[in-house]
């Protein structure tokens, strides 16, 4: 609910009321068993020395306390849609959740968990934190690449900050003062420079952007945690190897998985090291905890069912060794791990989260896939328990084939998952030599997977007549190059692939209605004539090849932009749906922006007759596309 | 009255004394070029900041921080090496530089660049930029671009959607609801936000480079800056003098009224505000003034020292020389640090500093050193020295 003007404390004091009052209206259960139906664990904050933990679920769209000791659901309170990160304020008395396809903000009393206020954010809110002295509120826009800021009293945003591209998670460290806001995806490169992905810096004081901290040869930065003092902070990070070609992979060439050291204090630069050892990955990295004496962190390796728990003292030395520059190639080292991390432990399904209680003694994992937390002794490293948070999940085809798709155990040596190259079910901006057919021959752009259903045929080249084929023997033959999965688990795989669901677009109006400038932009993509008034065959037209619900025909055209390493010349007619997330565009990610595609690489009015246009119609029909 | 009162009323007198606007005499100057470390003498805009200054060259851009310089080029910078206009995002510290290869945007230490084929931007000929609640108005050589940072979202304003007749856009400059634009040629274009509408002003002369009736509008479609002060009264500089406007009336000026003391040359390169003045940088010197009296600064050639001159709304003119000055009086950009005054011009950024707060033998109060005034000159000293 959105309060205008009046005060938060008073709503705050009218929703408390008035949820405790009611509390099945306000969403909020109490349980004397765990709820059925999935949780899918997303986000863990471990309250204090109580005990107790809170919960979101992103497939429950809950949120829920737990009772560690005892292993049961205290209580749960619904949310908008697939909550996604947590923070409390400094006031103890208000959790923030942010919910990404529900694209809102809630602000939650915590002992009640009833909704004090909504804040609407279009553009699939990510992250967030609240400011040291409680009065802003930080939050990722992952699909615009900023930060809003809102001023918490009045409950109006005040800003925007520019982040890398598609910020993931949000954190305050208060001894610098600074936030720091770790992204999922490379900033733009060119199609044959390694991946630059950010971690962006804020001054809290200011709400204001005063570094980007570059991580060379990095992508997917997830969860980021910091020492108690401030002067190391740790974020979870992959380092893929696009440009080379995929046959590397029985080298550990394909993606390596690590995490990056900063150390602020000494102004030194971030060191990037691996978790992996030379048989064995350790695949998608995703969130960090550390001890609150400082002596060691633990990393959520979500594709590989294990938590890892590096040594910090014997860090500091590897740290140390390669900024004095004995160590070469030290970020792509497979042997370093051995150095500083001291335990593997296994956990349950696809763990993300990763939360520490406050004296320390406990870590909380929360295993996404299997709806369980696993609570492990921080002293032994031992796993005590593990609580599981549903009755009666559910094991369909989608279920088992989303396991499939974010587990590691398939894959040569486990270097990888299908969400390695696919965060969050969609791309990672990358281009990639997948075949042995030549080194930098046939490289291909990264597809978004979001939404995939019904866009047959697959592959740039449309070859792949379905899901399953592309999932199947093709996948086992170039990408992963072992035995892969059986026929019942690809279908399985298939499946999950075909209930994936797009992001929500920011771009549409929640009416569905366009703007003037979008209006415009569709009459120029269902133009049958140039603007001097001849006409346009069918070919030359927008919506001839990029046509139905989804923009596509399913059929293979030179558009003009074979490359000179390229052996095919025609390429599948892609689908639109949500084209505004996911740049580069064409087969090989040629193409920076929307506008590039006719701008530069349309000559010859091959990919449409684009010659004509003023500026204006260009302008409106990316706006346009952007809408779809 | 009583005592409450007594003492209310002294309090008011007192700071009404002291809350005079300080002089803008600045007296000490220094100058920074290539050899301190700029891309180039040719300094085309200068943008001061609460913690740096910067500049941008016909060979890229370069930060000061108050001890050094430091150069960014089209390599790790800018769109373009030619920086033209520089602004400043107040919510978010960013900056945005207007170039002649499209618009750049510095941001914790990362670039970003807009150009006609990559991004909705007009043209990749920015002539100036402004950011106004949230929004980035680039003035390009084939009309406006707006971009709605939050939206990411461009629109185009040219002569499709607009009253401008001429799509050559200079400057723009945000005045509460309202945008303006300096149409190179089109005179002044206000952009009322509130309400999505347009209103043109033009001057009633026509084309002529005359000023047939005075203060009738717009002094000429030739516009190449504009501002906005607190009082939200707009000022527009063009190549034939300096057009204000408080909404409701007009007050130009040109270099022949009076012919000494006032503006001192047509040919407006930029125009800001600042603290209650008008800031007029010109082909010939600069000058500042509140709509009534007028302070001139020029380089003397006699000298290489400076050569101010004051005109007060209701006395003399009187004549002020400081032993240091600008390195040249063609000047393309202004902007202000605290008490310090940076200018762009031919020859390097000047850095101007006030280090005399009064002025002997002038109302201005006592002499301070570098300072001498000579007897007031009449109205027939002759008008600059180009």
């Amino acid at each position: 609910m959105n309060v205008g003007k009046v005060t938060y404390r008073a709503h705050q004091r009218i929703n408390v009321i008035l949820c405790l009052a009611l509390t099945t209206l306000c969403g909020q259960t109490t349980f004397s068993q765990q709820p059925a139906g999935a949780c899918g664990p997303k986000f863990l904050i471990a309250e204090g020395y109580s005990g107790m933990a809170l919960v979101l679920c992103e497939e429950r769209n809950a949120i829920l306390r737990l009772d560690i000791q005892g292993g049961t659901v205290l209580s749960q309170a619904l949310t908008a849609e697939s909550p996604f990160a947590a923070c409390l304020h400094p006031d103890g008395q208000r959790i923030y959740v942010s919910c990404r396809r529900g694209q809102q903000i809630l602000e939650l009393d915590v002992e009640s968990l009833a909704t004090l206020r909504s804040f609407e954010l279009r553009g699939d809110p990510t992250g967030l934190t609240v400011s040291a002295d409680g009065k802003r509120l930080y939050a990722g826009v992952h699909s615009l690449d900023q930060i809003a800021v809102w001023d918490i009293e009045s409950g109006r945003e005040i800003k925007r900050l520019a982040s890398g591209n598609g910020p993931e998670s949000v954190y305050l460290e208060p001894k610098q003062g600074r936030v720091y806001v770790t992204n999922l995806l490379s900033n733009p490169v060119a199609p044959d420079e390694p991946p630059r992905n950010e971690i962006t810096v804020i001054d809290d004081q200011s709400a204001r952007v005063i570094e980007r901290i570059i991580l060379e040869g990095a992508n997917v930065g997830r969860g980021i945690a910091f020492a108690k003092d401030g002067s190391q902070g740790i974020a979870a990070i992959s380092r893929p190897k696009n440009l080379v070609p995929m046959v590397q992979v029985a080298r550990g060439w394909v993606v390596t998985n690590g995490f990056v050291v900063l150390s602020p204090d000494l102004d030194a630069l971030p060191v990037q090291l691996l978790v992996d050892l030379p048989n064995r990955g350790y695949s998608d990295p995703h969130d960090v905890a550390m001890t609150p004496d400082g002596r060691k962190f633990y990393l959520s390796c979500a594709g590989a069912d294990t938590v890892i728990a590096v040594d910090m003292e014997e860090l500091g030395k590897t740290v140390n060794e390669a900024l004095a520059g004995r160590l070469p190639g030290f970020a792509d080292h497979l042997g370093l791990s051995r150095r500083y991390v001291t335990v593997r432990i296994k956990v349950g399904a696809n763990p993300q989260a990763l939360a520490i209680d406050r004296a320390g003694q406990r870590l909380l994992v929360a295993n996404r896939l299997d709806d369980t937390i696993t609570v492990i002794d921080t002293v032994s490293d031992e796993v005590i328990k593990t609580i599981a948070l549903s009755e009666n999940v559910v094991q369909d085809r989608v279920t088992r084939g989303k396991r499939l798709f974010h587990s590691a155990a398939r894959t040569f040596q486990g270097q990888f998952s299908c969400a390695s190259c696919h965060p969050d079910d969609g791309f990672d901006g990358l281009q990639y030599d997948l075949e042995p057919d030549g080194l930098g021959k046939n490289v291909r752009d990264n597809r978004n997977l979001r939404d995939v259903a019904g866009t047959a045929p697959f592959k740039w080249t449309g070859t792949n007549p379905d899901i399953t084929t592309q999932c199947g023997t093709r996948t086992a033959k170039w990408i992963v190059r072992t035995g892969w999965i059986g026929s019942s688990q690809v279908v399985d795989l298939a499946a999950y692939i075909r209930s994936l669901k797009p992001v929500v677009n920011p771009y549409r109006s929640i009416d569905g209605q366009l703007t003037p400038a979008q209006l415009r932009g569709k009459m120029l993509f269902e133009r049958t004539t140039l603007n001097d008034g001849t006409p346009l065959s069918d070919e030359q037209r927008c919506n001839s090849c990029h046509a139905g619900p989804k923009f596509f025909d399913g059929r293979q055209f030179d558009v003009g932009t074979k490359a000179a390493r390229d052996t095919k010349t025609e390429f599948d007619t892609a689908h639109l749906v949500n084209i505004f997330e996911s740049p580069p565009y064409l087969h090989d990610g040629r193409s920076a922006t929307l506008e590039e595609m006719w701008t530069v690489h349309n000559p010859s009015d091959e990919h449409g007759v684009s010659s004509d246009w003023t500026k204006r119609q260009l302008n409106d029909l990316v706006e346009y596309l952007k809408s779809l | 009255m009583n005592r409450r009162t007594t003492i209310a009323l002294l309090l008011m007198l007192v700071s009404g004394t002291f809350a005079q606007a300080v002089p803008p005499f600045y007296d000490s100057w220094d100058t920074f070029d290539a050899s301190d470390g700029l891309p180039s003498n040719k300094v085309l805009s200068v943008f001061a900041t609460s913690n740096a200054v910067w500049v941008g060259t016909d060979k890229g851009l370069a930060r000061w921080n108050g001890k050094r310089w430091k150069a960014y080029t089209t390599k790790d910078g800018p769109a373009h090496s030619m920086v033209l206009a520089i602004a400043q995002d107040s919510d978010t510290s960013d900056m945005w530089f207007a170039t002649l290869g499209g618009l750049s945007r510095f941001s914790g230490g990362r670039f970003d660049s807009f150009t006609q084929l990559d991004s909705g931007l007009p043209n990749d000929v920015v002539y100036g930029v402004a950011v106004v609640d949230g929004d980035v108005w680039a003035a390009t050589a084939a009309g406006t671009g707006r971009y709605e940072i939050r939206s990411k979202r461009w629109t185009l304003y040219d002569e499709t959607n607009t009253p401008m007749h001429e799509i050559w856009c200079y400057s723009a400059a945000g005045c509460g609801d309202k945008v303006y634009l300096a149409v190179w040629g089109g005179g002044l274009l206000e952009f009322d936000r509130p309400r999505n509408r347009w209103k043109d002003y033009r001057d009633p002369d026509g084309e002529t480079e005359i000023d047939l009736f005075r203060n009738d509008g717009l002094v000429h479609d030739v516009v190449a800056g504009v501002a906005c002060d607190e009082s939200g009264v707009i000022w527009i500089g063009t190549y034939f003098g300096l057009s204000t406007y408080d909404g409701r009336k007009w007050l130009n000026f040109m270099d022949h009224d009076p012919p000494v003391g006032g503006l001192v040359s047509n040919f407006i390169n930029y125009v800001t505000t600042y603290d209650g003045m008008g800031w007029i940088a010109t082909d010939n010197g600069l000058n500042a003034t509140d709509r009534k009296s007028w302070w001139t600064y020029q380089r003397d050639p006699a000298t290489d020292g400076g050569l101010v001159l004051y005109a007060p709304a209701d006395g003399p003119v009187q004549r002020l020389r400081t032993e240091t000055i600008f390195p040249h009086d063609y000047i393309l950009g202004v902007s202000f640090q605290g008490d310090e005054i940076w200018l762009a011009t031919e020859q390097g950024v000047a850095r101007g500093r006030r280090t005399a707060a009064r002025v002997a033998g002038t109302s201005l109060g006592n002499e301070r050193k570098m300072i001498s005034v000579e007897k007031p000159i009449g109205n027939e000293e002759p008008k600059g020295h180009r």
